[in-house]
Order: structure tokens, then sequence, then C-alpha cells
């Protein structure tokens, strides 16, 4: 099971706001959102929250679980 | 200012590299002429003046680079080789300036020379490798400089993070490279532990320079937000790769050292234990932060 998210989406939708830019919105590094775009680093609540925060939306707007995953490996067994 | 320093730096860099080929071309003339004849006085004034102008300019390329080290906020691994290099270089300069003093008396008392002239050369070619590096530095920055006309500001610094690591990685290349290169040069045993150990605390000081100022960077900030989440998972992540491989790693060179495999002081244990959990924590560091 994978966390989805829309954290690029919703960047984009803020005026083409940089990765830097959210970085020190919510107090971490641009690396750090970059992987979390890329679904390779799984942010903790307080971090989810945050961004969901400033983005004005409730954590599960951004933040999802990612059922194709499951069914893509379910395909390949 | 950046614009102002690095200019300099470029012009210094070029001026380094006409010095290193001027010396290299006295030095030459000195090693032929010792055989036959004293070489003249004013020959030996311009060499050391020399020398004396070549550890000025590394030293004022060395802190432009740390300069760089703070002002970009993105990490290099051109800049963090070149500072590793530089500092290497400048070590090898002093030891060339011993070693020049010693070829008299060895002249003297008859005894072939040849080991410290090829040290003096040596360190004359990474002076010139590193003056090489510094002048496609000064392009690169001068383009960065161009492009970055407004420098975003940054809460949270990832530079530093990760420069300290490419440090580390080229730190413990080095040291590898000077136990190798002594063993190959055949530096006589008695020499060898205390040079061993010399040369890994000469590789090892750019790193600690480099975490001293990381450090430096984050006494304000309490112990807790040194990191953001991400950068603390990758260090456990890159620690426990570390100790793993540095396990696994050091019982292979043990059992190699009980069975005779290779034969080695027993005094590297401790250069090669660190120049390799330094090279393994900082790669794995490196590699885990750009995933």
């Amino acid at each position: 099971m994978k966390l989805g998210n829309l954290v690029r989406k919703f960047r984009f939708e803020h005026g083409e706001m940089t990765q830097q830019a959210l970085a020190n919105a919510v107090g971490v590094t641009r690396l750090t959102i970059h992987s979390i775009e890329k679904g390779k680093f799984v942010p903790s609540t307080l971090l989810a929250l945050k961004i969901a925060r400033f983005y004005g939306k409730p954590v599960d707007d951004i933040f999802y679980i990612d059922d194709e995953e499951d069914l893509n490996d379910e395909k390949a067994e | 200012m950046m614009k102002k320093l690095n200019n300099f730096s470029g012009i210094v860099s070029v001026l380094l590299l006409l010095l290193v080929v001027i010396n290299s071309l006295l030095l030459s003339t000195i090693r032929s002429s010792l055989h036959m004849l004293q070489p003249a006085e004013w020959v030996g004034v311009l060499v050391a003046v020399i020398i004396i102008a070549m550890v000025l300019v590394t030293l004022f390329n060395l802190a432009s680079l740390f300069h760089q080290f703070k002002y970009f906020k993105h990490e290099n691994l051109l800049r963090s080789a070149t500072f590793v290099l530089g500092f290497f270089a400048l070590f090898l300069l002093v030891v060339g300036v011993v070693m020049l003093q010693d070829i008299g008396q060895e002249l003297k008392a008859g005894h072939d020379s040849s080991g410290e002239w090829n040290i003096i050369f040596f360190n004359h070619l990474l002076l010139s490798i590193f003056a090489l590096l510094m002048i496609v530095q000064f392009r690169l920055v001068r383009k960065q400089l161009k492009q970055e006309q407004e420098i975003q500001h940054i809460e949270k610094d990832e530079a530093v993070f990760l420069t300290v690591h490419q440090v580390g990685i080229f730190a413990a290349l080095l040291g590898f490279f000077c136990m190798i290169a002594l063993k190959m040069m055949g530096v006589p045993d008695t020499y060898m532990d205390d040079l061993f150990i010399l040369s890994s605390v000469v590789a090892f000081l750019p790193y600690g320079l480099a975490v001293l100022y990381w450090l430096y960077i984050k006494r304000k900030e309490k112990l807790t937000e040194w990191y953001d989440e991400k950068q603390f998972l990758d260090l456990s992540r890159a620690a426990l790769i570390t100790l793993l491989l540095s396990i696994l790693l050091l019982t292979g060179i043990f059992l190699m050292m009980a069975f005779h495999v290779i034969e080695a002081s027993m005094i590297l244990w401790f250069p090669i234990y660190l120049c390799s959990t330094l090279l393994i924590f900082s790669v794995s560091n490196h590699v885990i932060a750009h995933e």
C-alpha cells in the first residue's frame, strides 16, 4: 500500500510556486518536498498537516491511499 | 561581493598555473645542475618567493571556495572535490619545502634524493590540477551568478548538509589514495606508520572543517531542528548501511591480515577504519538524499 499525494498539483495551482517556496513555508528542505512529490518519502503526520494547512485543505484532499499500486501488484502476481 | 571575489579568484588561479610552470622549470634546472655545480643563489631565492606566492594564492582560493559554500544554495560535487584537493596540495607544498631542505643534506651525504624530487613534482602536478579546477569553477560561478540574479531565500539549508557529505567522500578517497601511494612509492617501513597517520590527518582536515562550519551555522538552532525529518531518516539509513558494510569490510581485512594474505602494520587499522566508514557513510547519505 502506498501513500499518494497531490502536492505537485496544488503547488502549480498556487501560482506555480517553487518546491523551495513550499519547503520554506512548512520548514523542511527542498529535497524533502521533491521526495514527497515523487512518492519516495512518506511525510510525518505533522508535516502532512502543515502542508494541508498551508493550502487551506483537509489532509485527505492532498494525501490518499494509492489503491492502484495494490491492483498493479496483484496483476503482476 | 561574490562577483568581485570570483573574478579575483579566476585571475589568481591563472597566476597560480603560471607560477607552477615557472617553478617546475626552475626546480628542474636546480635538479640537473646539482650534480655538476652549485646553482646560482638567485634561483633559490626566486623559488622561495614563488613558493610563498603559491601558498598565498592557494589559501586565497580555499577561502574563496569556502565563501562559495556559504553563498550558493545548491551543492556542487566539483567544488567539494576542488576544496579537498586544494587542501591536500597546500599540505604537500609545505612538505615540499621540507624536502627541498633535505635534498641539500642528502646530496652532501651522497644519498639518492629522487624520492624527494618525485614528491615535489607530484605536488606541482596537484597544484596545477587545482588551478585548472579553480579556473573551471570561476567560469561555472560566473554563469551561475548571471542565472541567479536574485538568490532565493532558503529557510532550511540542505546545501551545506550535502556538501559535508561530498567533502567526506573526497576526503576518504584521498585517505585511501595516500595509503596506496605511500605503499607503492616504497617509503622505508620506519617512516611508513608516521606518514600513514600524518596523511590521513591531512586528508581528514577538510572534512573536519566542513563539519565544524556546519556545526557553526547550526549553533543557534535546537538539536531537534538540526535536520528535517527526511534528513534524519536519510542519516539513520546511511548509519545502518555503514554499520553493516564496515563490519563486513573490516572483518575481511582482519581475516586477510590474520592469515597473512596481506601484510600491513597494526597501526594502519585506525586510518583504514576512518576512511572506510567515512566513505560508506558519506556515499550512502549522498545517494539516499537524492532519492
